[in-house]
């Protein structure tokens, strides 16, 4: 593989990563906020 | 501003600097021995930094809450510790995804690299005791009191390279004296820097409200769960004894 494909790899990583992490916390925080919704009523 | 509100400028703002950091990271010029492959440090750097970072409020969290026993600041310690999981867990990908072009492997036993893997494994750890009890009072002491004891890891994940012979470089940045490092490079790298801390505190500030909302949840559980008066003299009416079957 040449060096940019390296660097490719890596920030596709790192980035997508990032980019999946946050969708599922947000995800987690309606599904918590919902569920602490219904426990306050 | 709404919490709301607040929370999309932060997206708005961690995506522009991470934009930026794109840019700068192409444009910088390329290492003199690695070339091209010396790209992968604006990316690698700031994981490792931001898991530092990520543990140092853990710590400063727990501590806050030994002394005050305030439920937002054990949810703090927990999100700052599982956002700090996960960029050690980048760290350690991306560091084997350059070392394998240039030190020849994925892994190696090298003292830089196994113990960042030992502080991933620790604060896993950590993760895994709070999700084990379930009295939200202990869980909040015992994890506190992990979350003091594990930060002793970081200073010498840092110190590794400098301590014990590594295949790893010693601190370019960090380190007494000027950074030996080309400004335009630094320039790069200092702004993936704030670019990932900003993505850190957009990421805490989403698992910090999750936490919030788990805590009000347990909470309201309890409150069910909690005996009334006179529940403690009653019995069902079929009562069966196990000495009559």
């Amino acid at each position: 593989m040449s060096d940019l494909t390296w660097v490719a790899a890596g920030f596709t990583l790192v980035y997508g990563a990032i980019a999946a992490y946050t969708a599922i916390l947000e995800v987690r925080r309606r599904h918590a906020a919902r569920r602490a919704e219904e426990a306050r009523t | 501003m709404t919490a709301t509100r607040r929370t999309r400028t932060l997206d708005l703002a961690a995506l522009a600097t991470l934009a930026a950091g794109v840019v700068f990271a192409l444009l910088a010029p390329a290492d003199r021995l690695q070339g091209d492959l010396q790209r992968l440090m604006y990316v690698h750097v700031p994981s490792a930094w931001l898991a530092f970072l990520a543990f140092g409020v853990t710590l400063v969290a727990s501590v806050a809450w030994l002394r005050t026993r305030a439920d937002r600041r054990d949810d703090l310690a927990v999100a700052s510790a599982e956002v700090g999981v996960f960029f050690t867990g980048l760290a350690l990908a991306t560091g084997s995804l350059w070392g394998k072009p240039v030190w020849g492997v994925w892994w190696t036993w090298d003292p830089r690299l196994v113990t960042t893997a030992l502080l991933f494994l620790v604060y896993l750890a950590y993760l895994g005791l709070r999700r084990g009890i379930a009295d939200p009072q202990l869980r909040a002491r015992r994890s506190a009191i992990l979350g003091v004891v594990a930060f002793v890891q970081v200073p010498i994940v840092h110190l590794s390279v400098v301590w014990w012979r590594t295949l790893h470089q010693p601190p370019t940045v960090l380190k007494p004296g000027d950074p030996s490092m080309d400004h335009t490079m630094l320039a790069a790298l200092v702004t993936n820097v704030v670019a990932f801390t900003l993505v850190y505190a957009a990421l805490v500030r989403r698992r910090r409200d999750i936490a919030a909302a788990e805590r009000s949840v347990e909470q309201a559980q309890l409150r069910d769960d909690a005996p009334l008066a006179g529940d403690a003299i009653s019995a069902p009416a079929n009562h069966v004894r196990i000495a009559d079957v």
